[in-house]
């Protein structure tokens, strides 16, 4: 390091929110409350909206250090220099979230999740004069496949004659606008967000939309009105902001509540359908390479891998409709179901949430996992950062083909990758050059993977793991492989 | 798969485009946009974002405060009218 680099900070926070830092500690998660949040907080954790809303799970649960705690906390020097440095006066602990995602990985259904949930906190904290101060799926991570609100800090009182929703325009642009670009033009919310923090303009909405759309709604509440008023209204003309006041407290909150109904009853044409079909949508059904009992033998393998070694946490790379995410999670593990086509995706999440599985999908294709995101790479931490080392067994099957053909990925670091994100299994499929699907995706190259035989996949293998058995699955094309990862 | 119940009940609810047409403020609010819409103007380099959300809020927030008074009104005049015991 050069003489003139800056010393880096000891322990990494979030800096955004002026009221308190979020920091993580030792495997805990903590946050530093100064003087200008500490009154909001304790009014929200105080009021009966807020204890209801802790115990239901919808917003996470959070208890403040007692004062011997903190003296215990704050002998570390680091913890110290932080607490100091953010005017600290509480520090509260919030329940660990398995695994954060980020909004850019979500399904859109779970995007209109978190925006559902969103306007019914704003509505349940009306009941005590409190509100929310801003609008962003950033404010909301998943447990499972339910959503759970983590910004403590977002709480404030509102005052009894303010009648404007203040994260409305900010809701609108990180919720709804996504939402709608996705359902009328198809855009990917990983294409939309990741690198927009803040979501979609409404000018940049107008633009892509027909002159037929911009009279019909949602388009012309969310899109059309906002463009024509923002481009005549003055920029220097700063006295919308300024707080209005009405002198009767119930109209206010009558306005209030019907912007919020409002939201709703957009959110609602929002909704992503169900049943939708994309390539991928209908290969469990159709278009898979296995008769019915090469399947049950498949089911029967992951089944018996997973019962003979019990896993807590399982991530199911390329896990289409969620078939062996369900078995995972049915055998108590908490389980990340990977796969690349939100919309098989989307069938993945309303299953887990209707059945109540713990299984969390994610639109992450994993040979192009997401980056870290935000300020300096590291408001948001890469999917790998976030995924190494965290899950007890990893599940590749049906999935290697795709990583070696279409995306070109060497199947030695496949192996690699694998072995980084388990910590002990790896069931994992292999597909010779011959197999009928391995030959789709190869399109006449057949002679790049002329080298791929079970030979070479065993040894590539037992560089990091010990096999512990191996199955025929269908032919002699694929194989079913229960790995261990050596010590 | 089934449709979404919730979904369908939305939609039936909705009222028909001729009867929301026959809303007053509505009427107002569509008049408004045709007038924007012939006259738009191009928003340029340091819009201001978010204006036109916060502006388009305070429209609507007008006019459910005058629904607000409207609801007040007929409450009070069905008081009055309201059977004695």
């Amino acid at each position: 390091m050069s003489p003139s680099a800056p010393p880096t900070p000891p322990i990494t926070a979030s800096f955004r929110d002026p009221a308190g830092s979020l920091f993580h500690y030792q495997g805990r998660i903590l946050r530093i409350v100064n003087a200008l949040g500490a009154a909001d907080l304790e009014a929200f954790l105080a009021s009966p909206s807020g204890r209801q809303l802790m115990a239901s799970g919808a917003v996470v649960p959070t208890r403040a250090l007692s004062p011997a705690e903190c003296r215990e906390l704050l002998a570390d020097p680091d913890v110290r220099q932080l607490y100091e440095a953010r005017d600290g006066q509480i520090v509260l602990e919030h329940e660990r979230v398995d695994f954060p995602s980020f909004p850019y990985e979500w399904t859109p259904g779970m995007l209109h999740a978190a925006a559902t949930l969103t306007l019914d906190l704003a509505q349940a904290l009306l009941a005590d004069g409190l509100g929310l101060k801003d609008g962003t799926p950033y404010n909301i991570l998943f447990r499972g496949p339910e959503p759970v609100f983590i910004d403590v800090l977002s709480f404030e009182r509102r005052e009894e004659g303010d009648a404007t929703w203040l994260p409305y325009a900010q809701f609108v642009r990180t919720f709804l606008l996504p939402l709608l670009a996705n359902q009328a033009y198809g855009l990917g919310l990983d294409q939309i967000l990741t690198t927009r923090r803040d979501g979609l303009e409404p000018e940049e909405v107008y633009r892509w939309s027909k002159l037929s759309q911009r009279l019909r709604p949602p388009f012309f509440s969310l899109v059309s009105m906002p463009t024509w008023l923002g481009a005549r209204h003055q920029q220097d003309d700063t006295s919308i902001y300024r707080k209005k006041l009405l002198s009767d407290p119930e109209k206010a909150r009558f306005i209030l509540e019907h912007v919020l109904t409002g939201l709703k009853r957009t959110l609602g044409r929002l909704q992503p359908v169900e049943g939708e079909r994309s390539v991928w949508s209908d290969y469990m059904a159709t278009n898979n390479n296995y008769t019915a009992d090469h399947f049950q033998a498949k089911q029967r393998f992951v089944g018996g891998a997973l019962a003979e070694f019990p896993s807590r946490s399982v991530l199911d790379v390329g896990s289409n409709t969620g078939h062996f995410s369900a078995i995972a999670a049915r055998h108590g593990a908490k389980v990340v179901a990977l796969d690349y086509d939100p919309v098989v995706l989307g069938t993945v999440w309303r299953q887990a949430r209707a059945e109540k599985l713990d299984i969390l999908p994610l639109a992450v294709n994993l040979t192009r996992p997401s980056p870290g995101t935000g300020w300096r790479n590291r408001e948001c931490s890469s999917f790998l950062d976030r995924a190494r080392g965290k899950f007890d067994a990893v599940l590749m099957l049906a999935v290697i083909h795709h990583m070696l053909v279409t995306e070109r990925v060497p199947l030695a670091d496949i192996l690699d990758l694998a072995a980084e994100l388990t910590t002990n299994l790896l069931v994992i499929e292999f597909i010779a050059p011959d197999d009928s699907m391995f030959q789709r995706l190869t399109r006449g190259r057949e002679e790049l993977h002329r080298d791929l035989t079970p030979e070479l996949f065993e040894s590539l293998c037992a560089r990091h793991f010990e096999t512990v058995r191996m199955q025929y699955v269908e032919g002699t094309t694929r194989r079913l492989y229960l790995l261990r990862k050596r010590a | 798969m089934n449709a979404e119940p919730v979904l369908t009940g939305v939609v039936s609810m909705r009222k028909s485009p001729v009867r929301q047409f026959l809303n007053p403020p509505l009427r107002a609010m569509f008049l408004l946009a045709l007038a924007m819409f012939a006259t738009e103007h191009e928003a340029r380099a340091y819009t201001d974002p978010g204006s036109g959300a916060l502006i388009w809020q305070m429209l609507v927030a007008g006019l459910v405060g005058v629904s607000f008074y409207f609801r007040r009104l007929t409450a009070w005049f069905k008081n009055r009218k309201g059977p004695k015991v």
